[in-house]
């Protein structure tokens, strides 16, 4: 195979991202002529590397400040553990919106089974720092978990309460995540720009006993958040 | 020559891995000549090792040894985030793939010198009609002599497992960010549209990273779910 030099913006993105990834005291990056002058490239390069890390939210431009780095939320999807608990943030504020009783939607049937009548819808918003960052949607039978329409969810644990409660907490589920553009009820709840992408993340949890316990939809801001998944021993499903 | 005894010798070259999975048998010609024997013979050993899934005849491509992790393997895996389209058939189309320097990145991430090597290797694929760009980094003392055309039957899961330290663990990272201009000319989507990027990042049992893979795709029309 072929030798290649690495082109300047290259090499202005991989001393950056390094910057960004393994020294973790620094906060402010260097100017776009430091860079230059110890990569010796062009200032061109450095702007072409800068843009890059911009359009993955790595950096931001502060005015006065320079170049700085943005930390994402990072969630951990697996190991069936709860928003509150992931995110495991004193900054960050649950507010309930909105509970409703609602009739089962015709896309909610498969999975709470067509002798259900009514759902609870719970509408719930996170805060990190006063900036809301997600708005979700909780549906439970009515017919289950009727008392839930009394509770106020500012900043209380579904799966803590449910626990309490209950005594019950799911065991397995299935999340899909895909990506929308905010339309205007969520840009106005979210407060951003209409059209600013956001995950979608639409979770469905079961009991131990494979009864139905809750359905989600979760919209979170593109920008703030990062996914990580974590799966061990993966040639262990090699074929026989 | 026997086709029979043709296809005993291709099996057991393949069993032993004097052709590892997903590595390019000889074309038909190349073995019509070494066996000194018809074409129709070499075709008819070459048939019955397709029959038992040996081997993959990869139109305009030639043949490869199969690959031992089928798609079905990786959809069953659970914690691992499947993309909807896999199982399918799919169609790659090689855009870089050169040697370049470690850099001080890679060193920290891979934990060798910044002198070494590195293969980059980068292509498309194409599967119903969705486009998705692979970058694939991987280090030359790990892999010496990989083949990326081996890319072309075999899933990426397979091909980092090809090298000197066999991976284990599979830490993958799922992030929204915006198409640059050649992102968006690559994937044929709008400039600044959003993209799914993964990272995908191969480790040993003692958590050395052996393989590192990111894949870009248009978020609006992908979709990943998870078991759990």
């Amino acid at each position: 195979m072929e030798y290649k030099e690495r082109s300047a913006a290259v090499q202005a993105q991989e001393y950056l991202q390094d910057l960004i990834s393994f020294k973790p005291d620094i906060k402010v990056l260097p100017s776009q002529r430091e860079i230059a002058d110890k990569l010796r490239i062009s200032r061109n390069a450095v702007l072409h590397s800068l843009d890059k890390l911009k359009s993955e939210d790595l950096i931001s431009s502060k005015e006065r400040t320079g170049i700085v780095k943005n930390t994402k939320v990072d969630i951990n999807m697996l190991g069936m553990k709860s928003m509150s608990s992931e995110l495991n943030d004193d900054s960050v504020a649950i507010v309930h919106l909105l509970t409703t009783i609602i009739a089962l939607p015709i896309n909610l049937q498969n999975f709470f089974g067509l002798e259900t009548n009514k759902l609870i819808k719970i509408e719930r918003m996170r805060m990190r720092k006063s900036k809301p960052i997600t708005y979700e949607i909780v549906y439970f039978d009515q017919a289950k978990f009727a008392d839930l329409i009394k509770v106020d969810f500012t900043n209380i644990s579904l799966y803590k309460l449910l626990q309490k409660k209950y005594g019950i907490k799911p065991t397995y589920g299935k999340e899909n995540i895909t990506c929308c553009l905010a339309d205007k009820k969520i840009s106005k709840i979210l407060k951003i720009q209409k059209n600013m992408p956001l995950y979608k993340v639409d979770s469905f949890n079961y009991l131990d006993n494979d009864e139905p316990l809750e359905t989600t939809t979760q919209y979170l801001i593109g920008s703030y958040f990062k996914y990580h998944f974590n799966a061990n021993n993966i040639y262990d499903y090699r074929e026989d | 020559m026997l086709f029979k005894e043709i296809y005993t010798d291709l099996k057991l070259m393949i069993s032993k891995s004097d052709y590892p999975p997903g590595s390019s048998l000889p074309t038909e010609a190349e073995l019509q000549h070494r066996y000194k024997v018809s074409r129709t013979t070499v075709r008819k050993a070459v048939d019955q090792l397709v029959a038992e899934n040996k081997v993959i005849r990869k139109k305009g491509s030639g043949l490869f040894v199969a690959p031992v992790i089928s798609k079905q393997n990786i959809l069953e895996m659970t914690g691992v985030i499947k993309p909807s389209y896999i199982g399918s058939s799919d169609m790659i189309k090689f855009k870089d793939s050169y040697l370049r320097l470690v850099g001080y990145y890679y060193a920290n991430i891979f934990h060798i010198s910044s002198n070494e090597l590195l293969y980059y290797i980068s292509f498309i694929t194409v599967i119903n009609d969705q486009l998705t760009w692979e970058k694939l980094l991987l280090p030359l003392v790990l892999f010496p002599g990989f083949d990326p055309s081996c890319l072309k039957v075999m899933s990426i899961i397979e091909a980092v497992g090809s090298g000197k330290l066999r991976p284990a663990n599979l830490l993958q990272e799922l992030q929204i960010i915006k198409a640059t201009d050649e992102i968006a000319k690559q994937l044929k989507i709008k400039k600044q549209g959003p993209i799914f990027k993964t990272t995908n990042l191969f480790s040993t049992k003692r958590g050395k990273i052996v393989a590192v893979e990111y894949r870009l795709q248009d978020a609006l029309t992908t979709k990943y779910s998870i078991d759990f």
